[in-house]
């Protein structure tokens, strides 16, 4: 088991390394110039290549880019092409904001795809199934931005009970931070929640058709017991599997969202980073929501494994 | 209608039971009208081939057919309680009390994610609310009886940790751990090694002479029932078409089908002549020919056997459904 967790451990710097390679190869083919951006339309072929020349943007890729993960190892994203402020204690500044952000969709999204979806498979073919499943699709096919704006419009505008943007810290007033965030989370949380319910729903289906249901009725179960004790913890394995992967799709709804509510994450800065070809912001940002993506996977298949013996025996052997 | 002797206490009384998938003009009858007789402390064998309707009996008897199935007829009585006029409920607290199952496949069937103590023990938390310590301590045992080595350790384990020959027995402790008066085996051995297989059957049999308890055992496989059971039903296309002690159907098989399956059956002594399959099909439900059943595959049919089969007494409880029996004969 300890081993397992070590292994993934292991594997965690050679998937940050690949991802950062591709990241900066990334932003490196998009056409754009990171001098242009920061010096306007009217700069001068000598401040051009001076400007690149001060922020090393003259040299190799290959230096460019082992120059910047050494110093972004060590925990120096460098300076903003823009402003010179330094991207390091920016994004630490702004990390709770996603992390709260991403962590509440998350959750919501759960709530709603675990029960809707075990239901939804008890239910198999019966109307109550019908009208999920249709939820699902119906929530599957909504873009997150276009949920959230139509809940802006909803509940900021026709009918005003919720804030339509800002953010306040949690730790200096709970309260107003979590109605701040009920908008975001939710047009966040619903629009993922379509692709968890249906896989539980999958799964669930695959499960209660199994021989060991099957023999969980035979010893006479009751339907409650056969559903929490036999079925529930089976079908949670897969369903965790998938909600990993979702929750780093997640991420890439985080970026429109913030930017809708005005909330002063990292998604809104990987997008400034974006607009302003500010290589250090946008590299420094997207690292850090690699690491973050990472390790909710490590965490997830974590408890996965701990879910399923057999694979916990899997790694003895 | 049998007289006193059968009558004194039948574990389990089948009495023209039908089953039926679908409704109306759409209706598959599955399982027609068969009659069927455990005494306490017997063990009888249905066999049949696949699609012959002996599972389906055996879910009726669980109360857990499949969804658009159901009885259409007849009764059930488990040691004279009426299973048939019983709630959901009811059936439900008997089941894995009074009658248990054992499946065929034996790994599909233990829960992946439980320890197989737990679930070895989990009959006697749902039906005599024992504690869990008591059922797992009661496991241990459960699993020595069934000559698992190791058990205490055994029952922290998982299934897949199991060998085939073990998870099998594991389903028999388990299905042992509240003493039933019926055990269902389905096709229990199916999956196993010939020798694990024996084992498993030695098992059942030391079961039944220990507890007394009576087994269906639900087979496509002669060669085991000839091993294990006293009495034999022959199920085809729904119906039974032969019963009796298992030594007469096997020295006399006295309907053409029975014949058929033991000439397509591999023995050991004898002349190396090669099997003999039934030509053609068992047929769809609603396929069936008029009358006998087996009528389009039989080598001996005449224009008569599109008449209803009456049981025919060829022997001491010895009954077959084929009105030639007189005039084919035995071998013996």
């Amino acid at each position: 088991m300890l081993r397992l967790i070590f292994t993934r451990l292991a594997l965690f710097v050679p998937t940050l390394l690949a991802a950062s390679i591709i990241l900066f190869i990334a932003i490196n083919v998009v056409p754009g110039s990171a001098a242009r951006s920061a010096l306007g339309v009217d700069a001068t072929p000598q401040a051009i290549m001076r400007f690149e020349a001060l922020n090393g943007l003259d040299r190799p890729l290959i230096v460019q880019y082992s120059d910047w993960f050494i110093k972004a190892m060590q925990g120096d994203f460098g300076k903003s092409f823009q402003n010179r402020v330094a991207v390091g204690p920016e994004i630490l500044k702004r990390l709770p904001v996603t992390l709260e952000l991403a962590l509440l969709a998350f959750l919501i999204a759960n709530v709603i795809a675990l029960p809707l979806g075990a239901i939804a498979a008890f239910r198999h073919r019966k109307i109550l199934d019908v009208i999920i499943t249709t939820f699902a699709t119906i929530l599957g096919a909504v873009p997150n931005f276009w949920l959230a704006t139509l809940f802006v419009l909803l509940f900021a505008l026709i009918w005003p009970i919720l804030p339509a943007g800002g953010f306040t810290p949690f730790l200096s007033d709970p309260k107003a931070n979590l109605i701040q965030m009920i908008l975001p989370a939710l047009s966040l949380g619903l629009v993922s929640s379509s692709l968890l319910l249906r896989i539980m729903r999958t799964t669930m289906l695959e499960v209660l058709n199994s021989a060991y249901i099957k023999t969980a009725h035979a010893k006479g179960a009751s339907e409650r017991v056969v559903l929490i004790r036999h079925a529930l913890r089976n079908a949670l394995i897969p369903f965790f599997t998938v909600g990993a992967v979702e929750f780093g799709f997640l991420f890439g709804g985080v970026v429109v969202i913030e930017d809708i509510f005005r909330l002063p994450g990292i998604g809104s800065l990987v997008l400034v980073g974006i607009i302003n070809r500010d290589y250090p912001v946008l590299l420094g940002s997207a690292l850090v929501i690699t690491i973050v993506v990472l390790a909710a996977n490590m965490i997830v298949d974590t408890i996965a494994m701990i879910l399923d013996p057999r694979q916990i025996h899997a790694g003895e052997r | 209608m049998k007289i006193e002797a059968n009558k004194r206490s039948s574990t389990l009384e089948i009495e023209n039971l039908s089953v039926a998938f679908g409704q109306g003009s759409k209706s598959a009858v599955v399982v027609d009208n068969i009659s069927l007789k455990i005494g306490k402390g017997e063990i009888v064998g249905l066999i049949g081939e696949s699609g012959s309707g002996k599972t389906v009996a055996s879910l009726a008897v669980l109360g857990m057919l499949p969804r658009g199935a159901k009885v259409v007829q007849g009764s059930i009585k488990l040691t004279n309680d009426p299973l048939l006029e019983r709630t959901d409920d009811y059936r439900r607290s008997i089941r894995g009390d009074r009658i248990a199952l054992i499946p065929q496949d034996a790994l599909r069937s233990l829960n992946p994610t439980g320890k197989v103590g737990y679930q070895v023990g989990e009959p006697l938390n749902l039906h005599r609310s024992a504690s869990w310590a008591f059922a797992r301590s009661k496991a241990i045992e459960l699993l020595r009886s069934v000559n698992l080595s190791d058990p205490e350790l055994r029952s922290e384990e998982y299934p897949h940790q199991f060998s085939g020959g073990m998870q099998q027995r594991a389903m028999i402790a388990m299905g042992l751990s509240t003493e039933p008066e019926l055990l269902i085996a389905d096709e229990p051995t199916t999956a196993l090694d010939v020798t694990v297989q024996a084992q498993v059957l030695d098992l059942l049999r030391a079961v039944r002479d220990q507890h007394d308890t009576s087994i269906l055992f639900i087979t496509h496989d002669l060669g085991v029932v000839a091993n294990l059971c006293d009495r034999v039903y022959v199920m085809y296309s729904g119906a039974i078409v032969e019963e009796g002690p298992v030594d007469q159907i096997f020295s006399n098989p006295s309907h053409p089908y029975t014949q058929g399956l033991l000439d397509a059956t591999p023995r050991i002594h004898g002349a190396m002549t090669g099997l003999t399959p039934i030509p053609g099909q068992i047929p769809l439900p609603n396929k069936r020919p008029v009358g006998c059943r087996f009528s389009d595959r039989c080598l001996f049919a005449l224009p008569q056997c599109a008449s209803t089969p009456k049981p025919i007494t060829v022997g001491d409880n010895h009954i077959s459904y084929c009105l030639r029996v007189k005039e084919l004969g035995g071998s013996s």
